[in-house]
């Protein structure tokens, strides 16, 4: 195998270790997120932040969407690399 | 541990606190081993005084104390319930929380994130399923949690040790001496608030030094704050002779050096002639309209105590606290030469801001780290420290033979006291020997129910009586 051939694979391991440790620069930053906001976890779920420490951390939020019915209205926790999206602002 | 300082070189623990003769080896101010054992012996196992309910009003706020070396999180919780916590995180060892204080939703790890609820709780892992597999039961590492936390009428205090007796058993006759230091000037329990933030500064002697010696040492008094004392920093300038302290009425009494040797507590101490207390005499003359205030919260707390006798406005709380009405003085052990000072100052928690603005200033003058009477006892006790540490001064025992042989007991008008002439060195011998009961104790078992004392040649206890007018 050459270098060339093995470029494409080393690339793909790079990213997919920056999407585990967060240290992808388009990463969402959480830490100003309103209460209210929804946003997409890793696994697709929807959720509602219903409270935000303001440690860069961590979320705790409300299962809005899932593809498991019976999160739909828990209460969990989303860690930082885990939020993948914002699909609902809410104005400050 | 223990056994190994026991036979400390070929001397006894017992053979360096020598109080039949008053004699008291610089080893246990300047030894590292020592140290390091009381940080154990001493710290883990007594109860020590961590903050005030106060300064954690709302569910979620905090203040980081210590005990010992060691940082805590005093926290209420969001179901309102108050919580002393190991500021470490259980994963990595990380101090969970950095600021003095704040308030917070969780605690969470600047490490890897572990996340703890304000009641201790780990409530998040990073990873926890994709990396774990459920192998982690969460329940299992949450915070470490003090084993007992007192809510002494708004003072708070915690143990490591849940073989300690309760808090109010653990102060005994000193019970009521702590609760009135933690009322308003008018006589309401929990009636006051600290002022925000708490001085902290770190001075170069063993904690000892200071938290052994204060209100145990009026001796030090007349030399040591010689300047001070005519320096007319009370509230009432220069006034009166401008002495340091507020006017007061008279008031017939007799001030002593009152201890529980049992329990290790103690204080310059007046006893009252007489029920009640005296009626206020103004004082504020440099902060108009203080008195007014002061006048009207004493003829309450005149009404309140109108048919009690007083005993004991101050004490040094074993180990290391003295809790008096304007002041608790905190000596954190640090290292074996630097002990890290706190000075928190109560105020009635309904007074005017003019008055609390006054009392803040008059505090902040008399002590603390940039305070009058304080500069003069660090210049002691650090200079002294600094001189116990050589190889030829460690020969040399301290002396502490002032007034020993000549206690004596008083059951009906100071029960459960020992008192002596008020300038005596009884409270410093009664901490040493509660010093020396815990370095030498496996467990709580052995040191409370208190152990009978076993009056020694210099410590004899003479019982005197008198009847109360």
């Amino acid at each position: 195998m050459t270098e060339q051939e093995s470029a494409p694979q080393k690339y793909t391991e790079a990213v997919g270790g920056a999407a585990i440790t967060g240290a992808a620069n388009d990463a969402v930053l959480i830490r100003d997120l309103p209460e209210g906001t929804h946003v997409r976890v890793r696994g697709g779920d929807v959720v509602e932040i219903t409270a935000n420490p303001r440690d860069g951390g961590w979320l705790f939020v409300k299962v809005l969407q899932s593809s498991e019915p019976s999160k739909i209205g828990s209460d969990d926790m989303a860690f930082c690399i885990d939020v993948i999206e914002v699909v609902k602002h809410i104005d400050q | 541990m223990a056994s190994l300082v026991r036979s400390f070189g070929d001397r006894s623990l017992r053979s360096l606190v020598d109080l039949d003769r008053g004699l008291v080896s610089r080893e246990i101010y300047v030894n590292e081993d020592l140290y390091k054992m009381e940080l154990e012996q001493v710290f883990t196992r007594a109860w020590l005084f961590i903050g005030h309910e106060a300064q954690v009003p709302n569910p979620g706020d905090f203040v980081v104390s210590r005990m010992g070396e060691e940082e805590v999180i005093l926290v209420r919780d969001r179901k309102n319930q108050l919580h002393v916590f190991l500021n470490t995180c259980r994963h990595r060892g990380m101090k969970v929380c950095r600021y003095d204080d704040g308030n917070t939703l969780v605690f969470t790890c600047p490490f890897h994130g572990w996340s703890y609820d304000t009641d201790g709780r780990l409530v998040g892992v990073p990873y926890y399923d994709a990396a774990y597999k459920g192998d982690l039961d969460k329940s299992e590492w949450g915070l470490a949690e003090v084993a007992q936390m007192s809510n002494y009428y708004g003072s708070i205090w915690a143990t490591w040790d849940k073989g300690a007796p309760s808090f109010e058993d653990y102060l005994g006759p000193y019970a009521d001496t702590v609760r009135r230091a933690f009322q308003s000037s008018g006589g309401e329990d929990n009636g006051v608030e600290l002022f925000n933030p708490v001085y902290k500064w770190r001075i170069p002697c063993n904690w000892k030094f200071p938290g052994f010696s204060f209100d145990g040492d009026r001796a030090h008094a007349a030399m040591t704050h010689r300047s001070i004392n005519v320096a007319a920093i009370g509230p009432q300038g220069d006034a009166g002779g401008g002495s340091r302290a507020p006017i007061r009425a008279p008031f017939p009494y007799t001030d002593y050096e009152m201890t529980v040797p049992e329990l290790g507590h103690g204080g310059h101490n007046a006893i009252y002639e007489q029920p009640g207390l005296a009626e206020y005499r103004d004082t504020w003359f440099t902060e108009p309209g203080v008195d007014d205030y002061y006048r009207e919260t004493r003829e309450k707390r005149r009404e309140k105590y109108k048919d009690q006798y007083i005993i004991g406005e101050t004490a040094l709380i074993w180990p290391n606290v003295n809790i008096q009405p304007h002041r608790i003085l905190l000596w954190h052990p640090h290292s074996v030469g630097v002990t890290e000072s706190w000075r928190a100052y109560p105020i009635d928690r309904m007074a005017p801001q003019h008055v609390k603005d006054s009392q803040r200033r008059y505090m902040m003058r008399y002590g603390g780290p940039c305070g009058l009477t304080e500069s003069d006892d660090m210049e002691n006790w650090n200079y002294a420290s600094a001189a116990s540490f050589g190889t030829v001064a460690k020969r040399y025992p301290y002396n502490f033979m002032m007034g020993a042989g000549h206690a004596f007991i008083d059951e009906q008008q100071a029960p459960g006291m020992t008192l002596n002439y008020e300038v005596a060195e009884e409270n410093q011998r009664s901490r040493l020997r509660r010093w020396l009961e815990f370095m030498e104790a496996g467990s709580w078992e052995d040191i409370y129910p208190v152990n009978p004392v076993s009056p020694s040649a210099g410590e004899a206890v003479k019982s005197k009586s008198k009847a109360k007018s």
